[in-house]
């Protein structure tokens, strides 16, 4: 069953060597030092002592509302949202902090860091940011919490807990003792979301669905997972991110015999965290097709957890009126 | 397919736990009866800090299994959720055959943390996933359904309960098994030392002498289910998860908004939810964490929802004798709830020196008797993200669940009948 439906609204992305939503499909590159400038993101004061993670974040959600134009800000702030997916977010962080406790005692911890031994607490400055009232969800599921956010969101809002929705997933890098290969995740996209009902359909619509996949035995289920979670009828293009593990080998070996659909295969190292699935959906969104176009972006952890996107883009050429200006999506 | 039938009702049909008061739920009514647990000393290592202890689970009943998954080393967190997620299975009768379509909700901030930590203090520094939990529980309990592992902090479990609720109503499930489970942390207590927010006597919430929170271990985890579905199989719910509600503060990073608006929201919502009046609440379980300015917010918002009634309503302060189980908490005190509707009556509290800014009931010469039909529980967070929840008899339900055939009727009789001395012990 999929969570409910939700319309695509605003893009917002922030990562190394990436532009905007249309360089979110190019292969994540190496974060080199100054690739993020802070006082150009976030030019104004209170950001400095925040990690740099959270800035990420902000500057993206930034970013997506935006693009939206002022339809978050008009929206009433107890059904404004913030799902948003973390991982490795807190990674570093928490070992520094963590050693200067082992090393030196608990009160030589910064005041200001402390708090962030909690994920969520990467989240919770984008409340404030954007006077959000309605909700602000942390998930955190290995690999695919980007795309659970998304369906999450979906869910409340058919529930009628939000009417705008900022879609996040935020990651920082590892730490070098922390990491075994040779990249982490670095950056942050940010999908503003709101209700189909609306009609609106902004970028494109999407669906999402979850399922569970037992490391132990994924050469023997994956069918009888996968299968369902795909659908009796998927699109041209699967966007599938999977690493080298037991679910993803799995996984990638059922995509081969998928017969009518063009699969692009997101290598994903062992370390991942949730920012490139949903960055995937993002760049998806962003592409320019002359006619409603149907994709799915794939999502497994070596965990076990699966998630599965439908999206549907909405029609968009170059040097064509953008389908988020017509004056049904500014009512 | 909608897998309830028109039935918006989602009930609870099976409970697990795991904490410093024992294993399972009769050893958790029985020792809140008793007066809950003590403090103890946290075995990790390098616990250089003024607060060092926590409301432990024995470490002789934590399990050794699962030790690994997907090549992930272990910690207690996890494997405390087997634990509670089995007991809460087997609590409902669902059945092997039927738990892959069973999705699990899990509430989890700090996981896997006292593994790392343990590691990094014998030199080995490599990053694994901090929150296997949810997806170690989908592995052993032989689900294929999703797994959605929330992260709110102090809240998590609370929210994981909201979309559970909203999965089964909106007939994506019939069954979810959602709860919470943390386990032990330095960076944890540690952080907490250095916000001045740990309690190095004992977690006393409501007390004039409360000088900040102190965690405790564990897991719980509840069996919700569609209540046709429960009927249509003959199984016993024990109670009603029949409303809730979210709200943020958008106010400070770690602070509660003084003004308390969003938490009298989040009840307000949650009663509506429910379809209740605030007169028919018979208790509540309140966030309550002994950290001084939650405590006094969250009297004066009860009493901006309560009214003049305030002063005469039970609170259960849960966190008072199992420590405040962070991740866990909102699954805890739902599961307390639901005990303390089984039972007709909320237990004596821990004795405080009460502070008189904190204007409110905290019964604690002896266990009070309930007088309505519905337990309202508050779970607050880091960042002011809130939850509020109302479980619900589902004795006075029982009319509505008429053609439910023998099961709906085997739980008007099981539980209508009982007094609070007389249910004492009977938990299936």
């Amino acid at each position: 069953m999929t969570t409910g439906e939700l319309a695509v609204v605003g893009l917002g992305l922030v990562a190394p060597g990436v532009r905007g939503p249309e360089g979110a499909l190019d292969p994540a590159r190496e974060a080199v030092p100054g690739w993020f400038r802070p006082e150009v993101a976030l030019p104004s004061r209170g950001y400095r002592r925040l990690p740099d993670a959270c800035k990420y974040l902000l500057a993206a959600s930034r970013l997506a509302v935006g693009d939206a134009g002022d339809r978050f800000a008009k929206t009433e702030r107890n059904l404004r949202a913030a799902a948003v997916a973390v991982n490795n977010t807190g990674a570093a962080l928490l070992e520094e902090l963590d050693h200067i406790i082992m090393r030196d005692g608990a009160e030589e911890m910064s005041p200001s860091s402390s708090p962030f031994i909690a994920m969520s607490s990467f989240a919770s400055r984008l409340s404030m940011e954007h006077d959000i009232t309605g909700f602000n969800l942390t998930v955190n599921s290995p690999v695919t919490a980007g795309l659970e956010a998304l369906g999450t969101a979906a869910r409340a809002v058919a529930a009628g807990r939000a009417r705008a929705v900022l879609v996040c997933a935020v990651e920082e890098a590892l730490s070098p003792a922390q990491a075994t290969g040779p990249r982490s995740e670095v950056g942050a996209a940010v999908l503003q979301c709101e209700p189909v009902a609306g009609g609106d359909a902004g970028y494109g619509t999407c669906r999402t669905r979850g399922a569970f996949l037992d490391p132990a035995a994924a050469a023997r289920d994956v069918a009888a997972v996968l299968g369902p979670l795909a659908g009796a009828d998927p699109p041209g293009r699967i966007d599938a991110v999977l690493d080298d593990s037991a679910v993803g080998t799995a996984v990638a070996r059922w995509l081969d015999g998928l017969s009518g659909c063009d699969v692009v295969l997101v290598p994903s190292p062992a370390q991942a965290g949730c920012l490139v699935p949903l960055r995937r959906a993002l760049g998806l969104f962003a592409q320019e097709h002359p006619a409603p176009t149907r994709r799915a972006v794939l999502a497994a952890s070596a965990q076990g957890t699966l998630a599965w996107a439908d999206l549907t883009v909405t029609p968009r050429r170059a040097g064509e009126p953008d389908a988020r200006t017509e004056p049904k999506a500014r009512a | 397919m909608n897998t309830y039938d028109g039935d918006r009702r989602v009930v609870i049909t099976g409970l697990g736990a795991i904490s410093c008061l024992g294993t399972g739920v009769a050893a958790h009514w029985d020792g809140l009866l008793a007066g809950g647990g003590e403090p103890a000393e946290v075995p990790l290592p390098h616990l250089n800090m003024r607060t060092t202890k926590m409301y432990l689970v024995d470490r002789a009943d934590v399990p050794a299994q699962p030790a690994s998954h997907a090549g992930v080393e272990l910690g207690s967190s996890p494997r405390l959720a087997v634990a509670a997620a089995e007991q809460a299975l087997a609590d409902a009768g669902v059945e092997e055959a039927a738990r892959a379509a069973v999705p699990v909700v899990l509430g989890v901030e700090l996981g896997n943390a006292d593994m790392q930590e343990i590691q990094r203090s014998a030199g080995r520094t490599a990053w694994t996933t901090l929150t296997p939990a949810a997806a170690v529980v989908g592995a052993e309990i032989g689900s294929r359904a999703a797994s959605t592992s929330v992260g709110n902090a102090c809240s998590a479990s609370g929210y994981a309960l909201t979309i559970a609720l909203d999965m089964i109503r909106a007939g994506e499930a019939t069954t979810v098994l959602v709860g919470g489970a943390e386990g032990i942390t330095r960076a944890g207590i540690g952080a907490f030392n250095r916000l001045g927010a740990a309690d190095p006597v004992r977690c006393r919430p409501f007390d004039r002498n409360r000088a900040g929170t102190m965690f405790g271990d564990g897991s719980a985890m509840l069996v919700l289910e569609a209540a046709g579905h429960a009927r249509r199989r003959g199984a016993e719910p024990y109670a009603e998860l029949a409303g809730a509600a979210w709200s943020c503060d958008a106010y400070h990073p770690t602070a509660p908004d003084p003004s308390g608006d969003q938490i009298v929201r989040a009840m307000t919502e949650a009663l509506a939810d429910a379809g209740l009046s605030s007169s028919e609440v018979g208790c509540v379980i309140p966030h309550g964490t002994g950290t001084p300015l939650n405590d006094v917010v969250e009297s004066q918002a009860l009493h901006r929802v309560f009214g003049g009634r305030t002063r005469a309503l039970p609170l259960f302060s849960l966190k008072a004798m199992i420590g405040h189980t962070t991740g866990a908490a909102g699954a805890f005190a739902c599961l307390t709830a639901t005990l303390m509707l089984r039972h007709r009556t909320s237990p004596a509290n821990t004795p405080i020196e009460q502070d008189p800014e904190c204007d409110v009931w905290v019964p604690q010469e002896r266990p009070v008797r309930l007088e309505a039909p519905a337990v309202l529980v508050n779970t607050y967070a880091f960042g002011g993200n809130n939850t509020s929840l109302v479980v619900r008899d589902v004795a006075g339900a029982v009319s509505d669940m008429a053609g439910g055939g023998e099961g709906a009727a085997r739980v008007g009789t099981g539980v209508a009948g009982e007094d609070a001395e007389g249910a004492r012990g009977d938990h299936r």
